[in-house]
C-alpha cells in the first residue's frame, strides 16, 4: 500500500475513494427524526398543517376554560386599541387636511393678481382645491411645520382678505371721476354724448348758415330795429 | 354543498400527497450521500452530521417547496455542498486531517512506512485544498459513485461539458503539483 501513494493519480484516487466510502456514524437517521420531530411536527399523509392549528385555535377561543376567556378579552382589548389607534390618526389627518387647504387658500389670496402659483389651483375653482394631496401641501412650506406652531392659527378670528391693487381699466375711471371733465365724462354715457352731439350739431350749422336775404328799400326799419328802438330804457340809462 | 367541498378537498389533499415526496423517505435515501458529501468537503464526522441535518431541517421549513422541484437530489446536494462549505469557513478541514491520514494507512506497515504514507496523504489533502474552489467541489462530487455528471452539473449549477472541463483541469493540476 505505500508503493500506492507514490504515484500521483493513484494517491488521488484513494484519497477521493477514501472520501466516498465514509460511513455514516451509527445512528444518524434516528438523530435526524429527533431533531426534526423536536423541530417542527412531520408532515402526516394527509399534508395538512393548518387544520391543526387551525383546531387549536378553535379549542382556545371556542372553549369555556380561563385560557380561552382570558385570550376572548385579550383580543377584545386589542381590537378596541386598534379601534382607538385608526380613530385618532383620522382625526389628525383630517385636521392637517383642513389645515392645509386653509393655508394654502390663503396663498392664493395674497398672491398679487394676475400671477396665479404654480402649484396652486385658480381662484376661480376652489372647489378642486380637496384634491390637493398632502404631500403636495407639505412641500409649500408654512403648512409643513410641527403642528404645535400653526394649530393656534386655526382658532384665531377671521379676517378680510387685503384689497386688491387695482388694475389699469380701475385707475383710468379712478381719474377720470376726479377729473370730471364733462367731455370725458360724457364719454362714458351714450345718451349724454348723443345730446352733446346733437348741441354741437346745431351751433355747427347756426355759425355757418347762409345770412338773411337784404332787406328792401320800403322797409329799412327793420322790425327788430324798431322794436330795438322803442325798447323801455333801462335802468342804467335813467341814472 | 359542503359534500363537494369535502370531496374537493380530499381531492387535493391527495394530489398534495402523490406531488410532495415524503420527508421520512428523504432522510432514508439521500442522509448517506449527504453524509458523505458533506464529508469530503469537512473531513469531520460531527461536522459532516450536523450539515446533514441542518439539511433537513431547512427541508422542513420549505417543505411547500418540494413540489415545484423537478430533480430533488441534486438540489439537496447543492444545500449540503452550500451549507458545508459555509461552515467549512469556521473551522479548518486540515485539523482533522491528521487522524483522517491515519486512518487511511494500512496498520500492518512498518512504522516509518505508515509515517511516509500518512505524509503523503495530507499532501493529497492540501492539494485538494489549493484547488480553484470549483474545480475541488466537482472533483468531491465526482468521488461519488452514484452522481452522474448531469447531476454534478445541476448541483453545481454549470453545465455537463463545464464539469468535465473542471475535472480534466483539477485532475491535470493536482497532477502536477503532486509529481514535483
Amino acid at each position: 500500500m505505500g508503493l500506492e501513494y507514490n504515484h500521483p493519480e493513484e494517491a488521488v484516487d484513494k484519497v477521493l475513494a477514501a472520501l466516498r466510502d465514509a460511513k455514516p456514524p451509527e445512528g444518524m437517521e434516528a438523530r435526524i427524526h429527533q431533531r426534526l420531530t423536536h423541530t417542527a411536527p412531520l408532515p402526516h399523509s394527509t399534508g395538512a398543517r393548518w387544520p391543526a392549528v387551525v383546531s387549536r385555535g378553535k379549542a382556545i377561543f371556542a372553549g369555556s376554560t380561563l385560557a380561552g376567556a382570558w385570550a376572548r378579552g385579550a383580543l377584545t382589548g386589542a381590537a378596541f386599541a386598534l379601534l382607538a389607534v385608526a380613530a385618532v390618526l383620522l382625526l389628525q389627518h383630517s385636521s392637517h387636511t383642513n389645515l392645509a387647504h386653509l393655508q394654502l387658500a390663503a396663498n392664493n389670496s395674497t398672491a398679487p393678481r394676475g400671477v396665479a402659483p404654480a402649484s396652486a389651483a385658480p381662484a376661480s375653482q376652489p372647489r378642486t382645491l380637496p384634491c390637493v394631496s398632502s404631500r403636495l401641501v407639505r412641500a409649500q412650506g408654512p403648512v409643513s411645520a410641527p403642528s404645535g406652531s400653526y394649530r393656534p392659527a386655526s382658532f384665531a378670528p377671521s379676517r378680510p382678505a387685503p384689497e386688491l391693487p387695482l388694475t389699469a381699466q380701475e385707475r383710468e375711471l379712478a381719474r377720470l371721476a376726479q377729473t370730471a371733465d364733462p367731455r370725458l365724462l360724457a364719454a362714458l354715457a351714450p345718451e349724454t354724448q348723443a345730446k352733446l352731439d346733437a348741441q354741437e350739431t346745431d351751433n355747427f350749422n347756426k355759425f355757418f348758415a347762409p345770412p338773411p336775404a337784404p332787406p328792401q328799400a320800403a322797409d329799412t326799419a327793420s322790425p327788430t330795429n324798431i322794436q330795438e328802438d322803442q325798447a323801455p330804457p333801462k335802468e342804467g340809462e335813467h341814472l | 354543498m359542503a359534500a363537494i367541498g369535502e370531496q374537493s378537498l380530499q381531492w387535493f389533499s391527495a394530489e398534495r400527497v402523490e406531488a410532495v415526496p415524503d420527508l421520512t423517505s428523504l432522510v432514508r435515501d439521500h442522509s448517506g450521500l449527504l453524509y458523505r458529501v458533506a464529508f469530503s468537503v469537512l473531513r469531520n464526522p460531527a461536522e459532516a452530521e450536523d450539515v446533514v441535518q441542518e439539511v433537513f431541517l431547512r427541508v422542513l421549513q420549505r417543505q411547500h417547496e418540494l413540489s415545484g422541484i423537478i430533480e430533488v437530489r441534486p438540489w439537496l446536494i447543492r444545500i449540503a455542498l452550500n451549507m458545508a462549505l459555509d461552515r467549512r469557513r469556521r473551522i479548518r478541514p486540515g485539523q482533522m486531517d491528521e487522524s483522517f491520514a491515519a486512518s487511511l494507512v494500512a496498520a500492518d506497515l512498518p512504522a516509518d512506512q505508515r509515517l511516509a504514507d500518512a505524509s503523503r496523504v495530507r499532501c493529497v489533502l492540501d492539494a485538494l485544498e489549493r484547488l480553484p474552489a470549483k474545480e475541488r467541489e466537482a472533483l468531491l462530487l465526482s468521488a461519488m459513485d452514484d452522481l452522474s455528471t448531469a447531476e454534478i452539473a445541476a448541483a453545481l449549477s454549470k453545465s455537463e461539458s463545464s464539469v468535465r472541463s473542471l475535472l480534466f483541469r483539477a485532475r491535470t493540476r493536482l497532477r502536477d503539483r503532486l509529481g514535483d
